[in-house]
């Protein structure tokens, strides 16, 4: 050991720390004698490096918005310029399938169209599920307001799918004010003006 | 060397080698323990970090959501507009109207110089008095009809005609007062919602063209042209989206910038408006 200090000293041409010469002979020696014995260690080193990276970055954009927009092939929303803020609201879901309210399912839409069956009638633009449970979530909203000291400001986010008809959006729409809605935002993927644009294949 | 150790251990019982290691292992960690070269176990950290991992990614939603405020759909003539006073001048009520056609650009309060203007068709789309039957922006003619009305529809015009119409010096200082900035929209039963809302986001800001230099502050008095994409004749495909907002810094902050606003503020319509 003595020798190999010497040797490692002499290469270096530095003074060393005795201390750390004889860490790193031991750490030799513990080397040589796992792998002649087949027992070794796996160096975690990097895969913690690289996992705390990942995690940091994660965590950095973990979004904590108060509405959770959930896209699907049924609901893919559309881009716009604005950086208006999501805000706790109550979220109505437009997807290709059916009108939802938060998590629950009003009616479903077939072909584009809400069946006339759910509507107040053939011409009104009001669907009556949609508007009695929309004044029950607003009353609750309202009651919670109310306690908190906060502003009731009657704000419904429309979560609508990029394809559906004006008609379906005039009716969820016309049904909102109906229930009492005072304000509509629609949420949509933000996106910068002046970006280039990908031309079509 | 190798061989010799390695032959024992093959034959010996497998407990006795088991118990070897583990005292070698003691023996190591009383070592390691008074020469202060003691290894920390990361097997926790590891674990967690792998679950937070997982619970992160599934979570993740990287792109960010914003939101467009539009006010709620009532009847054309109940939507946007400051109460008139009648001694000022009569500020249009501009309604976009979106079909398969085009964009329609229509005035709810029937005036006359509107409809002369800025109702007709555009150039591109065979000029003239708006009488009706013709939309002022026709579709884009580089895409055949097969494809998507949302392509189709030509925003950069759109956004040269709102520009006009906003910059008219009749009626400029009017639309800056509130309320009379909102531009309505309405639309044919199928047109889908992206389209609506791209119309709504060509009609919020002005923009520097092309990303040309800022125009500077719109005003009764300026040149028109300057705000215009393309040179206001025929812009490309690409003018909207390739140029940046118009801005200016801050009156609150100097180090950031506010827009200047076009139309800002949206009211979505049920009914096909009337008016020209």
């Amino acid at each position: 050991m003595a020798e190999n200090i010497e040797n490692l000293a002499a290469e270096n041409g530095d003074f060393l720390d005795p201390y750390v010469v004889k860490k790193k002979e031991r750490r030799r020696q513990k080397a040589i004698t796992e792998r002649i014995e087949g027992e070794f260690e796996l160096n975690l080193n990097a895969m913690i490096d690289m996992m705390t990276v990942l995690v940091t970055f994660l965590i950095q954009s973990f979004n904590a918005d108060p509405i959770t927009v959930n896209e699907s092939a049924d609901l893919r929303i559309a881009k716009s310029t604005s950086d208006l803020p999501l805000k706790d609201s109550v979220a109505i879901s437009i997807t290709k399938k059916s009108v939802m309210l938060q998590d629950d399912l009003i009616v479903p839409i077939v072909e584009g169209a809400i069946d006339p069956s759910n509507l107040q009638s053939a011409e009104s633009s009001i669907i009556p599920l949609l508007q009695q449970k929309l004044q029950e979530r607003l009353e609750q909203n309202s009651m919670w307001a109310k306690q908190l000291g906060r502003p009731d400001d009657r704000l419904a986010t429309l979560i609508v799918d990029k394809d559906t008809p004006y008609k379906v959006l005039i009716q969820v729409m016309t049904t909102a004010s109906t229930a009492g809605v005072q304000n509509i935002r629609f949420a949509a993927t933000k996106r910068g003006q002046g970006a280039v644009v990908k031309k079509a294949p | 060397m190798t061989e010799q150790n390695q032959a024992p251990i093959a034959e010996e019982n497998h407990e006795a080698f088991l118990a070897r290691r583990a005292e070698k292992r003691r023996g190591r960690a009383h070592r390691a323990r008074h020469e202060g070269d003691t290894p920390l176990n990361l097997i926790a950290m590891i674990d967690m970090m792998t679950t937070i991992m997982f619970f992160l990614i599934f979570t993740a939603v990287l792109s960010e959501t914003s939101t467009l405020e539009v006010t709620s759909a009532k009847a054309p003539s109940a939507a946007g507009g400051a109460p008139s006073d009648d001694n000022a001048v009569k500020v249009p009520k501009v309604t976009i109207y979106i079909s398969s056609d085009g964009f329609r650009i229509l005035d709810q309060t029937n005036n006359p110089d509107f409809a002369t203007k800025f109702a007709g068709p555009i150039e591109r789309c065979g000029g003239g008095a708006a009488d009706g039957t013709k939309a002022t922006i026709c579709p884009r003619p580089d895409l055949a009809d097969s494809e998507p009305l949302v392509s189709r529809l030509d925003y950069a015009s759109l956004y040269n005609q709102l520009v006009k119409i906003r910059l008219e010096p009749t009626w400029f200082e009017g639309f800056g007062k509130d309320g009379n900035n909102v531009v309505m929209i309405g639309a044919d039963q199928e047109v889908p919602f992206e389209a609506i809302v791209k119309t709504i986001d060509t009609a919020r800001f002005f923009l520097a063209p092309d990303g040309k230099t800022a125009p500077g502050a719109p005003s009764a008095a300026s040149d028109v042209s300057a705000f215009l994409l393309g040179d206001g004749k025929s812009p490309g495909p690409d003018a909207l989206e390739k140029s940046k907002f118009a801005v200016k810094p801050a009156a609150a902050d100097p180090k950031k910038t506010e827009r200047f606003e076009l139309f800002p503020f949206a009211s979505l319509v049920a009914a096909r408006p009337s008016g020209g």
